[in-house]
């Protein structure tokens, strides 16, 4: 095991050629076939892979009280191993055991606690989004590529399952690489309506919102998900997730652009942006708070349709009788 | 009567008139621009709106919304949320658009 660890070709060979027993598993059910894909030797994974038993990666993998070795892609993700993964993913372990998911644990969602205690599992797909959005910057697009036309599913089927679209959200900055990955996972058929948290907003807009990714509601929300501003901001308000973080007001200032009609919410916004406050952009908004507290009528009329529609809006705008500019209006491509 | 005129006419496809209080429609920049503009309106004749390209009931609804806007911008009374009927919303929000209100 210590020398797949340190990619020793030649003493494994040797090793093998010896008796020892690629099959078994330190205490923590982790096997050498783990261990020389977390260090990324290509030719040791090649070599074990072809003398270790299905049987044996299958039962250490699917311990109850295996960790970190239950996923083999995710270890090649966490690793930053593209020929690894990619080599896995042509052998023939088969889809059952690539497909494993990794417990989600505390360290995985640390700056979401509340996400932690929903989701507890976490696809190759949904770890290499939540863990590598930042280290891997372009390259992740790569992965996910790889990953998606292999058949790695977009959707989850377990409600403690994070799903992919979740996990991409989690994230504020980086716009333009979320969205690019969100284009990918939508091609692919990820679902923007699975709903699981809250009855009134679908999970991947709702984990965006509380997020602070404003790009990322907005994508969401032109793409056709079917939340409502008014559902958004008096979620963030109940379960206490407005802080002052520019991310934050920032968040709060698109809703109120994009139509809060609940006269009631924005009293309970003037308490959240203290007029006595210091920092100027927290007065701005204020301010801005002010000028809006009368929602427009286009705004309500907006929301009505888009409440009306619900996920259907997209489909219908292709049938309905309206001009060009309503259309980017009612879709949120004009504001 | 005429450019100073305290009421503004407007007209509906269906034939309706709607008289509202001037203050109430200068809520929308497009009323305003119209009735505000180089007006041809003589002395004596009311001032009037042609919005013949929309229906009464949708009509109505804007009269409506637009005395709530004027009465509940910078009120310090609790405001009420304004009911947009579902069926009507995708008309409305096609003048509310044109009315920029």
């Amino acid at each position: 095991m210590v020398a797949a660890q340190s990619g020793n070709l030649k003493v494994v060979e040797e090793l093998l050629k010896r008796g020892a027993n690629p099959d078994l598993a330190a205490h923590d059910f982790t096997m050498a076939l783990h261990l020389a894909i977390h260090s990324g030797h290509l030719s040791v994974v090649k070599l074990l892979l072809k003398v270790t038993s299905r049987n044996a990666v299958l039962a250490h993998c699917t311990h109850p009280k295996a960790k970190t070795g239950r996923s083999l892609c995710c270890l090649a993700i966490d690793g930053e191993y593209l020929d690894v993964l990619k080599l896995l993913l042509s052998s023939d372990l088969g889809n059952y055991i690539l497909h494993l998911p990794v417990h989600c644990d505390g360290s995985l969602l640390e700056n979401k606690p509340h996400l932690g205690v929903l989701y507890s599992e976490c696809s190759p797909v949904s770890f290499l989004l939540l863990t590598k959005l930042n280290d891997l910057k372009d390259d992740i697009l790569i992965y996910l590529e790889v990953l998606l036309n292999h058949g790695f599913p977009v959707n989850v089927k377990d409600k403690q399952s994070l799903p992919p679209l979740v996990a991409v959200m989690l994230q504020p900055g980086c716009d333009h690489l979320i969205s690019c990955c969100v284009d990918m996972l939508l091609a692919h058929g990820a679902d923007i309506e699975y709903t699981t948290i809250c009855k009134m907003v679908p999970d991947p807009l709702l984990a965006a919102c509380i997020s602070g990714n404003s790009s990322g509601v907005l994508q969401l929300l032109r793409v056709g998900s079917s939340g409502l501003p008014d559902d958004l901001l008096r979620y963030l308000i109940t379960h206490g997730h407005l802080d002052s973080s520019p991310h934050m007001i920032n968040m709060v200032r698109l809703l109120l652009e994009l139509g809060v009609t609940e006269p009631a919410l924005y009293s309970r916004l003037q308490q959240y942006f203290p007029e006595a406050s210091s920092d100027i952009q927290i007065k701005a908004t204020a301010a801005f708070l002010a000028s809006l507290q009368v929602c427009s009528l286009q705004k309500l009329c907006r929301i009505a349709v888009r409440r009306l529609f619900g996920h259907l809006l997209i489909p219908a705008m292709e049938q309905l009788p309206v001009p060009h500019c309503l259309k980017n209006y009612l879709t949120y491509k004009t504001l | 009567m005429g450019p100073g005129a305290m009421y503004v006419t407007i007209t509906s496809a269906d034939g309706h008139e709607f008289i509202i209080k001037r203050k109430y429609a200068e809520a929308s920049e497009t009323f305003e621009a119209m009735i505000g503009g180089p007006s041809e309106t003589p002395e004596n004749e009311p001032l009037r709106v042609d919005m013949k390209r929309y229906q009464s009931h949708v009509l109505q609804t804007v009269c409506t919304y637009l005395i709530y806007k004027v009465y509940y911008t910078n009120s310090t009374t609790e405001i009420p949320l304004f009911p947009i009927a579902s069926e009507m919303s995708l008309e409305l929000v096609d003048v509310a658009n044109y009315l920029n209100c």
